[in-house]
């Protein structure tokens, strides 16, 4: 087995990518960023359910998409450990269970001090958010399972992964659930990095104070698979409507952002915009993405190539940390 | 002796053949009062009162008006006797605080707990090394760590982020030791082939290093 693991930290999942050492071939371990915490008194009936669960301090830990099956089962919310892209202040049980599903996810190192890449929203520029102490925290974790670790840029991930081609110069923007991730980058350096408080998640609660439903409600017609150019129902039809206004919202940023911080870049050649994470699954979302683009590509203050998706949107970010990961045994 | 009587009544006294009147005094030896009884008498009875000539006013006997003087005085007399009790209270209460001071000035050097860690540890010193002591005080205390700050950003290739000179305290021992998982693992495992483009990107960024290192 190759060395080196990429970790991507996102609001609703948590992905490791890994080389197995075969040729070509990764490993992903993939978590979902939910918890249920129950006591030990359920211990039984989770045996019985096949259920697993982590035992700590007094209660018991179910972690991940079991959590909300569990959650279901006993009448409750599955609580989250990371909101907005965050680790949750209102979660006081946050850490702990953070660090329990870090560990899983990367498993034992191969080595000592294995390079671990991992995933670090940038500071949105529309909330008054940093992420100071959640990049702490996560160093903290990712130390204590035996990795040297090593934060970076979500969206210069996607770069990583996706624009070799162009030599690593392009737009990644990452659509994750808690926020979406903007970097702009020009021969693997840098040039621009920021994010927009708005996800996923946000579509999903703007769309059920529309039409008088839950977050959670939304957020299952997303998965079951929506096709935003052909809204079936009033849901869906909010559901679009969002999407286009965070669409909207994330290019309206770019452009302002470059015009604000990125006049000292020099671009020789059109760059592309390349669109990751898992709210950019939805059906038609590419569709949509390139409308929106095309009404605003008049006043675009950067020149665009092209217009993709990333070969493999949920993975991209995991996929180039992973690359980065493997370019510290490269240096040696 | 002489005593000055005076009549609070109209009276006659048989044995001194006087008729008096109410207000009238006349004057008697002391042996005269002593030796007539009629005199005694009328005196107890309140109908004569008798004081001593030239004595300041001071009366003898007991009649009507000095019963209410008697009573006063007595009165007086008991304010007197009163007034060194309340003073006694009051010292009292005075000595009562001072030693409920006292207590707890002797209770302060108890709960001195440098002078109790130095003794703990004089005692565990000949049972364990200071070095393990050291180590276990260590693990109690939180740690800081420096934080950097993505903002300021302007990473090179590797993207590894520059520290900060911002200070945030981050908790130590974030995953516990004593959890235990009921299996291996609760993650979902997928294996990816279709890696060619991963591998096409590390060659290249390979590549692109090397030509920026000459």
């Amino acid at each position: 087995m190759s060395k080196g693991v990429g970790l991507d930290i996102g609001t609703m999942n948590l992905v490791s990518a890994r080389m197995t050492g075969k040729k070509n071939e990764v490993t992903l371990r993939r978590m979902r960023d939910l918890f249920i915490d129950l006591p030990l008194s359920a211990k039984k009936m989770l045996k019985l359910g096949s259920v697993s669960y982590i035992e700590a301090d007094d209660n018991l830990l179910v972690l991940g998409d079991e959590a909300m099956e569990v959650a279901n089962m006993f009448g409750r919310e599955g609580r989250r450990p990371l909101k907005a892209g965050l680790i949750s202040a209102d979660e006081i049980d946050s850490l702990t269970v953070l660090g329990h599903m870090v560990k899983d996810v990367l498993g034992e190192p191969n080595h000592e001090g294995e390079h671990c890449y991992f995933s670090i929203p940038a500071a949105p520029v529309d909330a008054n958010m940093d992420v100071v102490y959640h990049k702490g925290v996560f160093t903290r974790i990712v130390q204590e399972c035996g990795y040297t670790p090593h934060p970076a840029n979500e969206a210069m991930a996607i770069v990583f992964s996706e624009t070799a081609k162009e030599g690593f110069s392009g737009i990644g923007i990452s659509f994750g659930s808690g926020m979406t991730n903007i970097a702009l980058a020009i021969n693997t350096i840098e040039g621009l990095a920021f994010s927009v408080a708005r996800g996923g998640d946000w579509i999903d609660q703007g769309a059920a104070r529309s039409v008088g439903a839950t977050a959670s409600k939304m957020c299952s017609v997303k998965e079951r698979g929506i096709d935003l150019n052909a809204p079936k129902n009033r849901e869906e039809e909010a559901i679009s409507f969002y999407y286009k206004a965070l669409i909207e919202h994330a290019l309206d940023n770019i452009a302002q952002q470059f015009v604000m911080k990125g006049g000292h870049l020099t671009l020789n050649k059109p760059i592309p915009i390349v669109v990751g994470g898992g709210t950019s699954l939805a059906g038609g979302f590419m569709d949509f993405f390139s409308e929106v683009f095309e009404t605003k590509k008049k006043r675009f203050p950067i020149e665009i190539s092209e217009v993709r998706h990333a070969g493999d949107p949920l993975h991209a970010v995991s996929k180039g940390m992973l690359i980065l990961a493997q370019q510290e045994y490269d240096e040696d | 002796m002489i005593y000055v009587a005076q009549c609070l009544k109209d009276i006659e006294i048989k044995s001194l053949r006087l008729k008096l009147k109410q207000g009238q005094v006349f004057e008697c030896s002391k042996n005269q009062y002593d030796s007539n009884q009629e005199l005694k008498g009328l005196v107890s009875r309140g109908i004569l009162a008798l004081r001593v000539k030239d004595g300041g006013g001071s009366r003898l006997g007991v009649h009507s008006n000095n019963r209410f003087q008697v009573v006063r005085e007595s009165k007086v007399v008991k304010e007197v006797v009163e007034k060194p009790v309340v003073v006694e209270k009051v010292v009292e209460k005075v000595v009562e605080k001072i030693v409920e001071k006292e207590v707890i000035v002797e209770q302060k050097p108890q709960l001195d707990m440098g002078e109790l860690a130095n003794v703990l540890l004089q005692q565990l010193g000949s049972m364990i090394s200071p070095e393990a002591i050291a180590e276990a005080v260590a693990k109690q205390i939180p740690t800081q760590q420096i934080i950097n700050n993505p903002q300021n950003n302007s990473s090179q290739g590797n993207m590894s982020i520059s520290s900060d000179d911002s200070l945030t305290f981050i908790p130590s021992n974030i995953i516990s030791s004593n959890a235990k998982a009921s299996s291996e693992s609760l993650a979902n495992e997928t294996k990816s082939e279709s890696s060619e483009e991963l591998s096409d990107a590390l060659s290249a960024l390979k590549a692109l290093r090397k030509a920026n290192k000459k």
